[in-house]
């Protein structure tokens, strides 16, 4: 299990919002894959990258819209982020009656939200910041 | 959460860059390996996240609690970490289970004694509590090391590189025994090495530090293998067939057949990279499309597998490395193909900068 | 971001380096106050020096300085190479037993030679008896005591430094290196001169240094042959002509002098890390010799180790012996607990400051550190006499100020506080012996791995714990070393305790230097014996050190750090 703790807030409420939907989306995923109800996966986790993506899309907008310098290279960053994306929803395909799978997929559902998104998304932080004040 | 957070960690020595905007997650459980050439600054990361280094840029979070600011900072005794030396660093003049009682502070005499005892015993060094450690072989040292580092039940284990000091044969076995412990202890830990085969085989997610300490991937050992984002990660697992080209129609031609370019727009010169294991060597006759004819210069059994280096008949100016997992006799053979294996081939744009290239897809014909 | 309640300061307000700042200017008040005090004084004693006794002052101590510097090159790095290089009758005596004179106080064997060569001493009394003359005006014979006398002295005692330091080099070279010289076709007296000396240049410089440093420092020695060197000359105007500004004029050309040798010194030390050729070395085979060549290299070996250490050492024995009583004996001892007491507390202060410096720098290597840790350690370089101006003036000031203010805010005068008392004397010690401590501890700490700091701190020890538990256990032996070299050095000092010990206060070197001074050398040969048994104490000490860092003994570092 996995939380929204302080130290990776972005202090931007809708950006944070999504964030807290992501966490809650993975939490259940891992809790379905530990609760024996893995076949949950192929439907979950579709739904988990579909939000992904729409966060990317909402958060590009976010940037582009209070113009943030680095707004392209955030961009690459998540556009680099589908080859991994791919591999999740390969892996929640096969969750169901593979054992590897299920474990792979906990790992890299967690390693993905925490470390590449939200980890990634606090560069903007201090640029909010400053803007808001 | 529960384990180490770190984010936008940059440090320089003098005008020596050695940490570039380095964030990182590791949450309880999870094993993160930096993986990079020796002096690109993974060891400074280590020791900012210990406090035996000052942070100049970026914060440190452990279970929730910022041990490091630049302004401020949580002294090391005060982090609940344990971290484990590449020397082990194991007190010569205490013994072994005085050592492994260091870090019980304020824990009575004989718990402490006890749970140095539970830990020695989870190690496999329970026989050597009184024992003094310039008696040990290196090995065993890293053992209680481990045990020592392990025993205050740390909210963060750290180590630097780990297995250096060790011995080829011995290496794998404490590999395998460290990693047993590390998961029955469920801590977060953060690893240090610059031996990719270590880092694939210990990670649960592995972080390749570039020069200039710039993370140039992040990723399970799976991505990282296949799916590289630049030839510098590429390169790292060792050597690789290097062969210039243009993009026409999606795809580069090379001497030894065509390969996808993946989403490289026609006309750009690109770089492909080609795993000795990517080469596959027939005797022809075996399918549809054996390949190019090649001719054999020259072949040097490893043990596992042999090196063959090939030429394209007609053209011995250019020489190939394919890697043969089975015995290989290219004197009984009349005449030998080449094919390239889509899964070891990768295309980067020629850049000089190759940091900002985008990864690619891989396909070959 | 909630931060936790310990926090560590990031700026340099700290315990470490504001302990060090402060002790590095203790320290360094005294050799500040000559300076101040020279440059700024009441009447116009300089021109008056100028015109009359500095040119003899300075040209004295160039020649004193020359014929010592000279004499231990010649007999320090000669007995070096040929202890390091060949084979011959008693090599492996000669390694730790041309240490021995070092044990001796030139002001000692000054004493015991001028007894024995002086014109109703034993040996002029043996050859008048022999060639039948009986007055002085019928023969030669040299002075001793004169500016070549004072040099041989100072040279019998001190050319261990050249020999120590030239022999380490010596045996660092790569056997290989001169192997690959004599290969080329060079004889081994070409190889000596064009390689080997070459090579160890920078350590024989270090050597001469400290030999000339301890050339400035001596002062029993000059007072009692009345050769007038600046040390005397300090004395001199200070105490006969009872002016300290002159006194601390004179100390500050004197450290013009100082500060020339610290600089070889510190040219050498850089020097030396380029000079270690490679890292393997291999003990050095050795040159057999044989007939007149081996008679001759045991020869060259025991006469310094003769003349410096074991005659007067035998000489002084038997006076101890014939003027053995009790009443005398009680004096002794009496004077042995003072010069006992006050080395002893001087070596453990020295010690534990060395300690909290050394482990300072270590801690936090910043750059203030380093220079405070260096000015703190200037000391061992300054002239006993010239810290004893230094302290006079900086505790007399101390003192008047503490009195005028008690005086004006609660009617009290105190008096002389800290003038003249063993505080004064103690304090000498420190500020000349604290680089000897410190070294002593740095060296050692330095095998430590940092990541012994590193894995103590992680389990939870802070910088304290630390060092208690972790360093101080492991340096425990380089620790009773510092305190034995200050303990043996404040036991032999001369110039500081002459110049601040309270009045009729004695300890064993003032009451030899009184009594010999008087020509009264039997009754205080008990005392001189004292001096030279503790002596011996770390030339003991260097011995088990060199035989152990021998290359094929494997090094100690090693077995203390795994």
């Amino acid at each position: 299990m996995v939380d929204l703790s302080s130290s990776f807030e972005t202090e931007c409420e809708i950006i944070d919002r999504d964030h807290r939907r992501l966490v809650e989306m993975v939490n259940a995923i891992v809790a379905a894959i530990d609760g024996d109800h893995a076949t949950e996966c192929a439907t979950r986790v579709p739904k988990f990258v579909k939000f992904a993506k729409q966060h990317f899309v909402r958060e590009e907008a976010f940037l582009a819209d209070i113009g943030y310098p680095e707004t392209q290279k955030h961009h690459d960053h998540h556009r680099a982020l589908d080859g991994k994306m791919a591999t999740i929803l390969g892996l929640a395909a096969k969750a169901a009656d593979n054992q590897l799978a299920r474990e792979a997929l906990k790992k890299d559902l967690v390693f993905f939200l925490m470390d590449d998104v939200i980890n990634a998304d606090l560069d903007f932080k201090p640029f909010i910041k400053v803007r808001k004040t | 959460m529960k384990g180490l957070h770190i984010h936008g960690v940059s440090h320089a020595y003098g005008n020596n860059k050695v940490l570039n905007n380095v964030s990182l997650t590791i949450p309880t459980g999870e094993l993160v390996c930096l993986l990079g050439p020796s002096g690109c600054g993974k060891s400074t990361l280590l020791r900012l996240a210990a406090g035996l280094e000052t942070l100049q840029c970026g914060t440190i979070v452990i279970d929730d609690q910022t041990v490091a600011t630049k302004e401020s900072s949580l002294a090391p005794e005060h982090r609940h970490i344990g971290l484990m030396f590449q020397d082990y660093a194991l007190f010569p003049h205490l013994d072994i289970v005085a050592n492994v009682c260091f870090g019980l502070i304020g824990m009575a005499r004989d718990k402490a004694r006890a749970r140095a005892l539970e830990m020695l015993d989870q190690v496999g060094m329970a026989d050597y509590a009184k024992v003094y450690p310039h008696t040990l072989s290196g090995g065993q040292q890293q053992r209680i090391a481990l045990a020592r580092a392990l025993a205050p039940e740390p909210k963060l284990l750290l180590l630097d590189e780990p297995f250096s000091g060790l011995d080829t044969n011995m290496r794998q076995m404490i590999r395998e025994d460290t990693l047993n412990v590390l998961k029955q202890n469920g801590v977060a830990t953060l690893m240090v090495t610059h031996d990719p085969e270590e880092a694939m085989f210990m990670a649960d997610r592995i972080k390749i530090l570039g020069r200039h300490g710039r993370v140039r991937q992040s990723g399970s050992p799976h991505d990282i293998y296949y799916k590289p984002n630049d030839e510098f990660v590429a390169g790292l697992f060792g050597l690789m067939n290097r062969l210039g080209g243009v993009v026409r129609d999606g795809a580069v031609e090379t001497p030894l057949g065509r390969v996808g370019a993946g989403g490289i727009a026609d006309g750009t010169a690109v770089q492909v990279l080609i795993r000795p294991e990517g080469i596959v060597l027939s005797g022809g006759n075996t399918g549809s499309n054996p390949g190019i004819p090649v001719s054999v210069s020259s072949t040097h059994l490893l043990g596992h597998s042999s090196i063959v280096s090939v030429s394209p008949d007609g053209n011995s100016g250019d020489e190939y490395f394919a890697r043969v997992h089975r015995e290989f006799s290219p004197e009984l053979e009349d005449t030998i193909f080449a094919s390239i294996e889509a899964s070891d081939t990768f295309v980067f744009p020629l850049k000089e900068d190759t940091a900002s290239a985008a990864p690619i897809g891989m396909a070959a014909e | 971001m909630a931060l936790g309640a310990k926090r560590v300061s990031l700026g340099w307000l700290n315990a470490w380096t504001l302990g060090t700042v402060a002790i590095a200017l203790i320290v360094t008040l005294p050799i500040l106050a000559v300076g101040y005090v020279g440059l700024t004084p009441s009447d116009d004693i300089w021109s008056h020096l100028v015109s009359t006794v500095l040119p003899g002052y300075v040209w004295t101590t160039l020649q004193l300085m020359a014929l010592v510097g000279v004499g231990t090159f010649i007999i320090g790095v000669g007995s070096a190479w040929v202890v390091s290089t060949c084979r011959f009758p008693g090599k492996r005596v000669f390694e730790w037993a041309m240490l021995l004179p070092m044990a001796m106080p030139a002001y000692i064997i000054a004493y015991v030679y001028t007894d024995i060569l002086e014109y109703a001493g034993p040996v002029q009394a043996m050859l008048r008896e022999f060639f039948g003359w009986t007055t002085k005006r019928e023969y030669w014979f040299p002075e001793i005591r004169s500016l070549g006398g004072a040099a041989s002295m100072m040279t019998l005692v001190l050319y261990p430094y050249v020999y120590l330091l030239s022999r380490a080099a010596f045996m660092e070279q790569s056997v290989c290196v001169l192997e690959a010289s004599r290969v080329l076709g060079r004889g081994p007296w070409r190889s000596f001169f064009s390689v080997a000396l070459p090579l160890a240049r920078p350590a024989i410089v270090i050597g001469l240094s400290l030999v000339l440093m301890e050339t400035l420092n001596d002062f029993g020695t000059v007072d009692f042959f009345a050769v007038g060197t600046f040390t005397l000359g300090i004395y001199d105007v200070w105490l006969n002509m009872n002016n300290i500004a002159g006194a601390a004029q004179l100390a500050g050309v004197l450290l013009l002098f100082v500060a020339f040798l610290v600089l070889s010194e510190r040219f050498g030390r850089r020097k030396q890390k380029f000079h270690h050729t490679t890292s393997k070395y291999k003990a050095l085979p050795g040159y057999q010799l044989t007939g007149a060549r081996a008679v001759l290299a045991t020869a060259g070996c025991a006469l310094p180790v003769l003349l410096g250490f074991a005659l007067p050492a035998a000489v002084l024995a038997s006076y101890a012996a014939i003027h053995f009583d009790d009443a005398a004996n009680a004096e002794v001892l009496r004077h042995a607990g003072n010069s006992l007491l006050l080395s002893t507390i001087a070596a453990t202060i020295a010690v534990a400051i060395g300690i909290f410096m050394a482990y300072a720098v270590r801690l936090r290597g910043e750059a203030v550190l380093k220079v405070m840790v260096r000015l703190a350690s200037l000391g061992y370089a300054v002239p006993g006499s010239v810290l004893a101006v230094g302290i006079m003036v900086s505790l007399g000031a101390f003192d008047n100020g503490v009195d005028a203010y008690m005086r004006e805010t609660f009617g009290i005068s105190t008096g002389l506080l800290l003038s003249g008392t063993i505080a004064a004397v103690t304090f000498g010690y420190l500020v000349r012996f604290l680089a000897l401590s410190f070294g002593t501890v740095e060296a050692s700490l330095g095998k430590i791995t940092p990541s012994m700091d590193g894995a103590s701190r992680s389990l939870g020890h802070g910088t304290f714990s630390t060092l208690r538990r972790i360093h101080l256990p492991l340096i425990r032996g380089s620790m009773l070393t510092a305190v034995m070299l200050v303990f043996v050095d404040c036991m032999k000092e001369l110039p500081i305790t002459v110049i601040l010990r309270p009045f009729n206060f004695h300890t064993l070197a003032t009451y030899v230097h009184q009594f010999a001074s008087d020509e009264q050398l039997g009754e205080a040969s008990l005392a001189a014996l004292a001096i030279v048994g503790f002596g011996v104490l770390p030339v003991i000490a260097l011995s088990i050190a060199i035989s152990k860092a021998r290359p094929g003994h494997g090094s100690n570092t090693e077995k203390e750090m795994s």
